[in-house]
């Protein structure tokens, strides 16, 4: 029997307690569970992705470094050349030299959210209360035609992460971001789909991004996810002027 | 495909296999929107004309204003930016007419829309209750009156957000209780109805809350009625009896005065009613009072005596479409009465003046700025207009496609234009593709007035036929826009020809040229209009009671054609046999003549259970079949919203109904399309969306591809040459689904497999060009279709564990691409740019951009190959040239070997700036061992200086990010790659030439350092042996390919660690 069937009819069977029962830590717990579980996901000290980035008509490389409590740095390599942001625990900063400019550059704090958020080495919704996030299970919604747990996440800093989590794997397919920058709200949506096993974690393969309803997202293919790799602090750390 | 149509419901099949994540374990077959919305769409627009606008509201939030607008048929917009942006809130909810948005003055993320428009035109749609919003827009709640159909306004309780009022005029087209002023005092939880109307079509049309009291509220009720070939406002006639009146509570609508002559206002009958207390003083009131006599009123003293002030043309022009007054927020004395034209008193209602300035016109609200009264916005049948000088001067909203239009078609020019007419909005003829984006310049007005029908001439191109209303059909010259008026006139003694609002015109798909008209006659022209054959009697029922048109109104009388009744409203011509031709009347007859008009015959008593006199919104006569034909009857003029769809194949003699209430279709039928080549797909477009159905019409899904909201269509038509699906909407413009092929070939077997590729057209390499300038950010711009082969294939699950890929392989069994797939359940489609990789470029002080995208790929037939898990599957794919292209296949072999050569140019490039760099390092590396002052470690340092010194020949190197214009070798020759990359025809020869002398260049650098190593680094190596260090030898191009491989080539992850590393190793250097 499918698992689909098999939800379907312990739906059935269960309503009456589970309609009770289904409370946002619930599923988050189940989710955590069904991704290797909280000790696999807490063992992880420091992580390297390798992605393919296809944009338009090119391609680029794409490596994301990350190490705990919350240092990341993100590299975008063009003709072995890397456009580099990142942050330290404190600033954050970018270098960006394919215009011939070599001198890293300080971010400012709204620039830097997405890399303080992506300094979380398990993501926001992990321990989310223990962060200073709140979470709220808004429902069920249809992504695409698939069934999903509809989690409304509200930052500590305001913004709002809506998290798409398939009812039957329980793997999220799908997060939206409603940032504010300057004043302004930016609207994201990302995919995530063909999971695969790391160390006894699950962790996507295909991600989609994009503008909320643009249906013309940048495409990233993860080539390599690697845990406890050794990582220096200072490959963190703003370079000073040379 | 019928025997096996039980397939495409839901399935839960036993299964023998249990599998957590399997992907090869089949499971249900579903058709339903999932199924077909892969296929996405595009909005072309346009904002150009943009579309009827009936309610806004504006609201300063942290000093950005925050504007909300409610289109007539095209949902809500939002804007955070004073209008410089919108974006559609509501595109998710299943009704998008929209009569009254209000912000909770409490709190500015609180957001009631209450649906169904109040400007009870013709042409209106009709909503499905009212809705809240908590989150800004984001997310929306329908809290009752379900049934209202229509609401006016909406008022929030300043001093409590749960208690608010509602202002449902009600059912336009039918009696109903569902009427009057409602209230809640929990937030919506339950409404009661606090006034009610003297009778079933007496409804509440507007109200208005006292500043300092919100438990005074004034409230006009409205007596309204339309039918397919009347209107009323007020009572059947000037004199007639009306429910209309005029009320006033002040204990939140526990009691009502009625307010009458007795307080100096008009006798009644009364017709339409509309009141604005003034914000900015309690007791001044000001009411608009539709009789005999219409006038503005004023009272100031709350509304216990009121006294006549202006009259004027556009105060009381057509009050069912005009009846709002706005009363700055600080000044009682000024009022907005929007109409035909805006106009404006600064008198308090004495005197008003005309500053519609340079707008479109036929207005419906206004907002002014609380903090700023020169700072108008207002919205009319033209969209939304901004004033910064309290409406002298008038600035375009250009970025809110809510168009309306009635029709489409499209020509056979490469890319195809669009036509099609709007409400109030001209006819208008786009591009569906233009580079850089279909920009609000890329349409031109062909027209005036209100647009429906327009085809280019089928005999020449360079002419169209275009309609507006009332059936003047115009032949214009599309170079010169000079136009041609060749509406067929009545003959001796007969009055007049009754031609609808919206009368059809017809191309002969036999004939081209020919072209056909319905008044109540048929009309063919043979010869671009300049004679018309009268080919048919009579063909309505000519009631003489639906011809009273000279008496609607009501109150105010309203003649504009917009009722004209009896007449014909859909013609077609089977495409198999031009003497066969159906026509529809808007009176509910259905006429069939198999001679070519010399004899006809009303059929429509053979449709079953259809009631009589209903109107036929489509007749379709089948591509495939003379006997064949489909029908739509459109009852909403009669209260009734259920679609009728049915087909014939035998000329009409029986009928079966494809779409009634139970096929989950919702909203009335405006238009049945049959697919140019798929017989069983069918196209639906009905008041509440787009629905499909594979199988001739068993099963129906909605598409919602693209975010295509559940917005009316009215008509769509499928590319004869590109097989895109071409939809007009009431309310959101033109959108294109691009290539539908696939739909054609979902059969029962294909849904029921797990996965696999569906094929599409052949895939044309179009041409590269580049248009477009900065527009800023205020501007629509529609989208083109996707630069890439469109790679389509179906997945019965989403996928979700394992990798899934497709891959491309060239006509020799080379692996070209490994694309990322969507995991949807449905049809998907992934885009692959046909490129090949782009070539290495040695690194030097900044990007070479150019380089970085590779050249197209020779046209032929390729290889997909998609990986699910453990399933392969695979499919051809055909790719050719640009039918446009000027060059041949053999031109863009030359081009693509240019390509190469320059590319293997760049090779060699960085191959001989690593050889360089290899010795440079180690050079330094071995002075870095020896100690200060050791001799050697200075001649060291000296050689490695001249090493880079020979590098700085092949490429820039000047760092810091300024405009230093130095271009070495590298620069040259990925400039003249960029040039051969980005015109795909046959290179100049002097281009071809340049190769070769960049070669030599490259060459004699190459010559430099050999001569170099062989005498200089081999004098310094006998000096390092002396020092017992290692010899620096040049790495060795074996061993750089190794380490770093082609683009392309299957190692992709350890190219980007070792990029990675490099990148680490140049960071740490910073």
């Amino acid at each position: 029997m499918s698992r689909k069937i098999l939800t379907l009819l312990a739906t059935a069977i269960l309503l009456p307690i589970g309609a009770r029962a289904q409370t946002v830590d619930d599923i988050v717990a189940k989710w955590v569970q069904a991704r290797g579980g909280m000790d696999k996901l807490k063992s992880v000290q420091t992580q390297r992705i390798t992605l393919k980035l296809r944009g338009g008509m090119f391609e680029a490389t794409i490596v994301q470094i990350n190490k705990r409590p919350d240092k990341m740095r993100q590299e975008f390599i063009l003709q072995g050349m890397a456009m580099v942001q990142s942050y330290d625990g404190k600033t954050g900063w970018q270098l960006n030299p394919f215009e011939g400019r070599r001198d890293a550059e300080l971010l400012s704090e709204d620039d830097m959210k997405g890399l303080v958020e992506e300094a979380d080495i398990d993501g926001p919704l992990v321990d989310y209360a223990g962060k200073g996030h709140k979470a709220e299970l808004v429902g069920h919604d249809d992504v695409e035609g698939t069934d999903c747990y509809k989690i409304k996440l509200t930052l500590k800093n305001g913004d709002i992460r809506t998290i798409y989590l398939d009812t039957d794997s329980l793997m999220e397919i799908k997060m939206e971001s409603q940032t504010m920058i300057r004043g302004a709200m930016q609207e994201g949506e990302t995919y995530f789909g063909d999971y695969e096993k790391v160390d006894g974690i699950y962790e996507p393969f295909a991600i989609e991004s994009g503008q909320k309803g643009n249906p013309d997202r940048q495409k990233l293919t993860v080539e390599k996810v690697e845990f406890n790799v050794p990582l220096d602090d200072s490959m963190f750390a703003m370079p000073v002027k040379h | 495909m019928h025997k096996s149509a039980a397939r495409f419901t839901m399935i839960l099949a036993v299964l023998a296999s249990i599998s957590l994540y399997g992907s090869a374990a089949a499971q249900e077959v579903k058709f339903d929107s999932d199924t077909i919305s892969g296929l996405g769409a595009r909005n072309i627009g346009s904002a150009t004309m943009s579309g009827r606008v009936t309610s806004l509201e504006g609201v300063w939030e942290k000093d950005r204003l925050t504007i909300y607008v409610g289109a007539a048929s095209g949902g809500v917009w939002k804007s955070v930016n004073g209008g410089t942006t919108y974006k559609p809130v509501f595109d998710k909810e299943p009704a998008q007419s929209i009569g009254a948005i209000t912000i909770d003055p409490s709190n500015p993320k609180t957001i009631w829309v209450g649906t169904g428009e109040a400007w009870t035109r013709n042409s209106t749609s009709i909503g499905d209750g009212i809705y809240k919003s908590t989150d800004g827009g984001d997310n929306w709640t329908n809290m009752g009156l379900k049934d209202s159909e229509r609401i006016a306004r909406i008022l929030v309780d300043p001093k409590d957000s749960n208690t608010v009022y509602a202002c449902v005029p009600g059912r336009l087209w039918s009696d109903s209780d569902d009427r009057g002023l409602y209230k809640t005092t929990n937030g919506g939880k339950t409404w009661n109805r606090i006034l009610k109307g003297a009778n079933l079509s007496t409804g509440c049309s507007m109200i208005s809350m006292t500043p300092d009291d919100p438990n005074v509220i004034y409230a006009g009720m409205w007596d309204f009625r339309r039918k397919g070939w009347t209107f009323r406002s007020g009572g059947d006639g000037p004199t007639a009896a009306s429910g209309s009146g005029f009320f006033k509570t002040t204990d939140g609508g526990a009691t009502w005065t009625s307010m009458d002559e007795k307080s100096g206002l008009p006798a009644k009958p009364w017709g339409r009613v509309a009141v604005a207390v003034a914000p900015s003083n309690s007791k001044v009131v000001y009411a608009l009072v539709e009789c005999t006599s219409s006038a503005l009123y004023r009272s100031d003293d709350a509304g216990a005596t009121w006294h006549r002030r202006d009259n004027s043309q556009m105060m009381v022009w057509r009050p069912f479409y005009f009846a709002n007054l706005i009363v700055d927020p600080k000044n009682e004395n000024k009022v907005y009465k929007p109409d035909g034209g805006l106009i404006l008193s600064t008198d308090g209602g004495r005197s008003f003046s005309g500053i519609s300035g340079g707008a479109h016109g036929d207005f419906h609200d206004v907002w002014v700025d609380p903090r700023n009264s020169n700072h108008v916005i207002t919205g009319d049948d033209g969209g939304v207009w901004y004033s910064y000088d309290s409406g002298n001067n008038w600035w375009k909203a250009d970025n809110l496609p809510i168009s309306q239009f009635y029709h489409v078609s499209v020509d056979m020019a490469d890319p195809y234009h669009v036509y099609g007419g709007l409400q109030d909005n001209s006819v208008w003829r786009g591009d569906s593709a233009y580079p850089g984006g279909i920009t609000n310049g890329r349409w031109e007005n062909l027209s005036g007035g209100d647009g429906f029908w327009a085809f280019a001439d089928t005999a020449d191109p360079h002419y169209a036929y275009v309609e507006t209303q009332g059936g003047e059909i115009t032949r214009i010259n599309q170079d010169t826009l000079e136009s041609r008026s060749i509406k067929p006139l009545p003959n001796y003694g007969e009055g007049k020809l009754r031609l609808n609002w919206n009368t059809p015109i017809h191309m002969s798909p036999n004939e081209p040229g020919t072209v056909y008209i319905g008044a109540q006659f048929l009309f063919r022209s043979h010869d671009h209009g300049q004679t018309w054959d009268r080919i048919s009697p009579d063909l309505t029922t000519n009631d003489p009671e639906k011809e009273k048109q000279e008496e609607s109104g009501g109150v105010t009388v309203d003649n504009s054609d917009a009722e004209t009744h009896c007449t014909i409203y859909s013609i077609s011509e089977s495409p198999r046999d031009g003497q066969t031709i159906w026509v529809g009347t808007d009176d509910g007859n259905l006429q069939l003549t198999r001679d070519g008009g010399k004899t006809w015959n009303n059929i429509v008593s053979n449709v079953p259970n259809l009631p009589r006199f209903s109107w036929v919104s489509w007749v379709e006569a089948s591509r495939f079949d003379p006997a064949t034909a489909y029908a739509a009857f459109d009852r909403h003029s009669f209260g009734d919203m259920d679609p009728y769809v049915y087909k014939t194949t035998d000329y009409g003699k029986t009928w079966t109904r494809l779409v009634g209430p139970e096929s989950g279709v919702r909203g009335f039928a405006h238009v049945i399309r049959e697919d140019n080549v798929a017989p069983n797909l069918l196209f639906l477009g009905t008041e509440f969306g787009l629905w499909i159905s594979l199988d001739s019409g068993k099963q129906w899904a909605q598409y919602k591809g693209g975010e295509f909201p559940s917005v009316p269509v009215r008509d769509l038509v499928v590319h004869p040459r590109t097989s895109d699906l071409v939809i007009a909407t009431h309310g959101r413009g033109i959108w294109i689904v691009d290539d539908i092929t696939p739909l054609r070939q979902l059969t029962p077997s294909v849904l029921s497999e797990q996965a696999g590729f569906i094929a599409g057209r052949p895939t044309e390499q179009r041409l590269m060009a580049s248009g477009g300038w900065s527009n800023g950010n205020a501007v629509f711009v529609g989208s083109n279709p996707p630069d890439a082969a469109l790679i389509t294939y179906y997945q019965a699950k989403r996928h979700i564990f394992g990798k899934m890929t497709i891959q491309v392989f060239d006509p020799d069994g080379k692996l070209l691409e490994t694309l990322p797939a969507n995991a949807r359940r449905g049809l998907s489609r992934v885009q692959w740019d046909m490129r090949l990789k782009p070539p290495r470029v040695p690194p030097a002080v900044s990007i070479a951009f150019e380089a970085s995208i590779g050249a197209r790929v020779l046209p032929g037939t390729y290889t997909i190959k998609m990986t699910r898990g453990s399933d392969v599957y695979t499919e051809k794919l055909d790719v050719g040239l640009d039918p446009r292209a000027t060059y041949s296949a053999d031109d863009r072999k030359l081009q693509l070997d240019a390509v190469k050569r320059v590319s293997a140019v760049l090779d060699d490039m960085s191959y001989q700036v690593a050889r360089i760099n290899s010795v440079r390092d180690a050079l330094n590396q071995r002075a870095a061992k020896l100690p200060q002052g050791d001799p050697l470690r200075a001649q060291l340092a000296a050689l490695s200086g001249r090493t880079d010194d020979i590098r700085k020949k092949i490429v820039a190197t000047k760092e810091g990010g300024a405009i230093t214009g130095e271009l070495r070798l590298r620069e040259y020759t990925t400039e003249l790659y960029g040039d051969f990359v980005f015109y795909e025809g046959r290179p100049g020869d002097y281009q071809v030439a340049r190769i070769d002398s960049l070669n030599r260049e490259l060459g004699d650098v190459a010559h430099d350092f050999d001569a170099f190593v062989a005498k200089d680094l081999a004098a310094a190596n006998q000096s390092l042996a002396g020092k017992k260090l290692e010899p620096v030898e040049p790495v060795s191009r074996e061993n750089w390919e190794k380490a770093n491989p082609a683009p392309g080539a299957e190692s992709g992850s350890a190219a980007a660690a070792a990029a990675f590393h490099a990148m680490e190793r140049a960071a740490g250097s910073l």
